[in-house]
């Protein structure tokens, strides 16, 4: 008998949760700590912490370990966490021009103030696989640090000082569209109400912060192939730490910690027709939490494909793109599929076999005459 | 002060925070003083899959109190497995009493299904909603859909009914047939069988509807009209089950499950799994009566 | 001003909203707020202070009509955190029989696509029964069996032929709850028909 039919619905599921839990740990080998996930996996916990839309980078290991690696589940598990904490605040506005830079690029021009820093890029490794990674030990790790202290050379140190941004060059040259209309102007906050459509730039923004990377990627994709008008360069792409501050009660602005994050500026151009007829600059913005140079890059393109809905390509489509690259929910609802479905089904059955019925009496008939 | 607590534990009422559970009863308000019009809610993410149940949640941990005896059934059944992982789940975040009957219950949680004994004033009744717009199959974007809404511009719907007419002989929808709520908006029920639509109409109860990944509420208070679409001459008509009965009690008048046995033959069995039990112990019953039942030999 | 400390934000709150959606769903039903040691200003009675506590956060606006309009005001604020708001633009609007009806003209009626943006009316009444002396209302539609008679004192029939009118644009409209001094509440949603006299 099916699974819904015998009780012991209970039993079932409780056993499920046994075997998870078995399959997770069955090998007995040594448990992963969270620390260990949270500084070899960063990339991960990037994702997850991205996707959740909660900057918790230990949280989000302790998902991924809970969730044996799967992203999505992990990024579920944050997104659930969130609803039991209190908001006691909306921080300030962040000053990106304020990042303790970890990597800065530019493919718009050949040289920028503070010059092309590549950082902690895999960008122009080979994609060779590692083996010696398998023998890895911690005396390995110390040496390899240790080398590495020696290569800084002390005495070409420079003082921390944050750069200015090729957007606020091409802004004094005045090649930049203003930002002054409602669409840009409208602040909304997506996790205290639904997104209504058509939605201002800030919801747009907000929710592809939270998106799914590969559901950004395969629209931004699609947009640079031929599905899409939006084929930007990128202006600006800075990954590093940026300042977090609150106002509190007393309404004196207070410092409460630092968070990573990804930013992207695209440099496009503006829709022109009779009223706005000269080219200007336009910018497609993309910001997510930790190092995610594909889903930044591709929220600019996206920010930007969004403003030209006419076009008509899925990447322009707002809706679409907003709707179906949320994560948690297309992954809940792809899933549900697999809850029972009888009654929905058999509903249905009764007007098929009609059909059929109909369908097969006609034919008869036009067979007798 | 700040306080600094790692890895706290506990959680509030109902698990969501009362910030929420506030919109929510505000909505919900509004939603029953516009019987039929679904209210955008901000629906934050629960731990269940959305998809799976997160509407109904929202409703239930807003109104659920100590003093309630929480039901919950999935496809007819309290034994179905995401009615039991979320029977779990309230129960763990409220401590009430859970029961499987359904006379007993104060606040009864539904996927895809009305129950087959009728329903009190006293009770509550929400509804698991997957898609939450009726207009959606003929119109995919939201903002126009809202639109024909406001407007009561329902032309594109009654099209697409009288096109499956033409191509099939009748309007071949299923589960979840639409329905117009007080004569004015048209509402999706959620995909329960045509079999409990006309329980809607002029009801006991207060119908609360939950969608939470699409993030609306909406309502159908009691005594209220509720009509499936129909035209003059072709007119809404619920399963009929061709004469089949139920093989554990031989009741024929309610919602059966066609189950295939191993050996490939076909039996039917009450769908309602505390409508069969009480069926089976002979113990008292009061189901739902409307205009469709009686007709049913 | 009073922070009642005796309410309990969980239990209390869910307790209420429970007898008010009771009332919302079945317009012109008369509900019994439980007792409670309330300290609320004149102008507002302890049903009101409680409907407002069950549904009021920072999350929403009100405003006040009448002479005490600023004591209310301020114990709204203290209780609930809700924003003070101009009545063409709040979602809650607290009042009591001696309101110009004209004011309801000014309110919030929401629009086509987002109706439910309408304010929401608490009205002190001085007394509310389903027979007997005031002003008897027939009410009837989504949520009354056949008719349902409303009496209420304390109110002139202006108020509610002028309710009727803004209501008559259905969907867009405003939602009211009645209060009576004796913990009693009742609601006629924009939904309702009402037969005035």
């Amino acid at each position: 008998m099916g699974y819904v039919a015998v009780k012991g619905g209970s039993d079932a599921i409780h056993q499920a949760k046994e075997l998870v839990e078995f399959y997770r740990i069955k090998e007995q080998t040594t448990p992963v700590t969270v620390e260990q996930i949270r500084s070899q996996m960063r990339l991960a916990v990037d994702k997850v912490v991205s996707e959740g839309g909660l900057y918790a980078p230990e949280y989000g290991a302790i998902a991924l370990k809970q969730a044996e690696g799967d992203v999505f589940e992990a990024a579920f598990i944050l997104r659930a966490f969130i609803t039991t904490l209190q908001r006691r605040y909306y921080s300030e506005m962040l000053n990106t021009r304020e990042m303790f830079i970890r990597r800065k690029i530019s493919a718009s021009f050949r040289e920028i103030p503070g010059g092309q820093v590549l950082g902690p890029t895999r960008d122009y490794t080979q994609r060779i696989l590692d083996t010696a990674k398998v023998d890895e030990t911690l005396a390995d790790i110390r040496d390899f640090l240790s080398q590495f202290e020696k290569g800084i050379d002390r005495e070409r140190l420079q003082e921390v000082t944050s750069y200015g941004k090729v957007i606020d060059l091409l802004r004094a040259e005045g090649l930049l569209q203003g930002v002054g209309n409602a669409e840009d102007t409208t602040l909304k906050d997506i996790t205290r109400e639904a997104i209504k459509f058509p939605a201002p730039r800030s919801a747009r923004l907000q929710m592809m912060a939270r998106a799914e990377t590969g559901g950004l990627m395969a629209l931004g994709y699609s947009s640079l192939r031929g599905f899409g008008n939006t084929h930007p360069t990128v202006g600006e792409l800075r990954y590093g730490t940026v300042p977090v501050r609150v106002k509190d009660a007393r309404g004196r602005v207070r410092y409460i910690g630092k968070v990573e994050v990804t930013e992207a500026e695209m440099i496009t151009t503006i829709k022109t027709d009779k009223k706005n007829s000269i080219p200007y600059y336009s910018i497609g913005y993309g910001l997510c939490f930790g190092q995610n140079d594909t889903k930044a890059i591709c929220m600019g393109i996206l920010d930007r494909a969004m403003r030209s809905p006419e076009y008509g390509a899925p990447a322009n489509d707002a809706e679409f793109v907003l709707y179906h690259t949320e994560g948690i929910e297309a992954m809940g609802f792809t899933n549900h599929l697999k809850l029972p479905h009888y009654v929905t089904f058999q509903a249905g059955l009764s007007n098929v076999r009609a059909a059929v019925r109909r369908a097969n009496a006609i034919m008869e008939e036009e067979e007798l005459v | 002060m700040i306080e600094n607590i790692k890895y706290k534990k506990s959680y509030n009422f109902g698990f969501i925070d009362e910030s929420t559970k506030k919109e929510v009863r505000r909505k919900l308000l509004k939603a029953v003083a516009i019987p039929g019009y679904q209210v955008p809610y901000s629906s934050p993410e629960m731990p269940i899959a959305r998809g799976w149940g997160t509407g109904g949640l929202h409703i239930t941990l807003a109104l659920i109190g100590r003093n309630d005896i929480f039901k919950i059934i999935d496809q007819g059944s309290d034994a179905s497995v995401n009615a039991c992982n979320l029977r779990e789940f309230v129960q763990a975040m409220t401590g009430c009493r859970v029961t499987y009957d359904t006379t007993e219950a104060t606040l009864i949680q539904t996927r895809h299904r009305i129950t087959e004994e009728e329903l009190r004033e006293d009770q509550l009744f929400v509804f698991q909603v997957p898609q939450p717009e009726p207009l959606r199959g003929v119109e995919r974007y939201e903002y126009r859909t809202r639109q024909m809404h406001g407007e009561a511009d329902y032309a594109k719907m009654w099209v697409s009914l009288y096109e499956s007419f033409v191509r099939h002989g009748d309007i071949m929808l299923g589960a979840g047939y639409p329905v117009k709520v007080n004569g004015r908006y048209i509402m999706a029920p959620s995909p329960i069988p045509r079999w409990d639509i006309p329980n809607l109409h002029q009801a006991k109860t207060l119908y609360l509807f939950g969608a939470g990944r699409e993030k609306r509420l909406y309502a159908v208070p009691p005594h209220t009209t509720v009509e499936p679409l129909e035209f003059e001459d072709v007119k809404f008509n619920i399963e009929r089950f061709n004469g089949a009965s139920c093989s554990k009690t031989g009741y024929r008048r309610a919602f059966l499950d066609e189950l295939f046995l191993d050996d490939g033959s076909k039996t039917f069995v009450i769908n309602d799994s505390n409508f069969l039990d009480k069926m089976e112990q002979g113990d008292p019953i009061h189901q739902f009566t409307n205009p469709y039942l009686d007709q049913l030999v | 001003m009073h922070k009642e400390i005796l309410y309990d934000d969980v239990f209390d709150a869910q307790q209420h909203y429970r007898l008010l959606l009771d009332c919302m769903a079945r317009p012109g039903k008369i509900n019994m707020m439980p007792e409670m040691e309330l300290m609320m200003p004149e102008g507002i009675h302890a049903a009101g202070a409680l409907v407002a506590f069950a549904l009021l956060n920072a999350d929403v606006s009100f405003y006040v009509e009448g002479e005490a309009a600023y004591e209310v005001g301020r114990y709204l604020l203290v209780n609930t955190s809700a924003r003070p708001e101009a009545s063409g633009e709040a979602d809650y609007i607290f009042l009591d029989g001696s309101a110009p009806s004209e004011l309801l003209r000014q309110l919030k009626v929401g629009t086509l696509p987002y109706p439910e943006e309408g304010a929401t009316v608490i009205a002190a009444v001085e007394g509310l029964a389903n027979e007997g002396e005031g002003l008897a209302l027939g009410l009837s539609g989504p949520g009354v069996p056949g008719d349902r008679v409303l009496c209420v004192r304390g109110v002139e029939r202006a108020f509610f032929d002028v309710l009727a009118e803004i209501n008559g644009e259905f969907p867009l409209g405003i939602d009211v709850i009645l209060t009576g001094k004796d913990r009693r509440v009742t609601c006629i949603p924009r939904s309702t028909k009402i037969r005035v006299g």
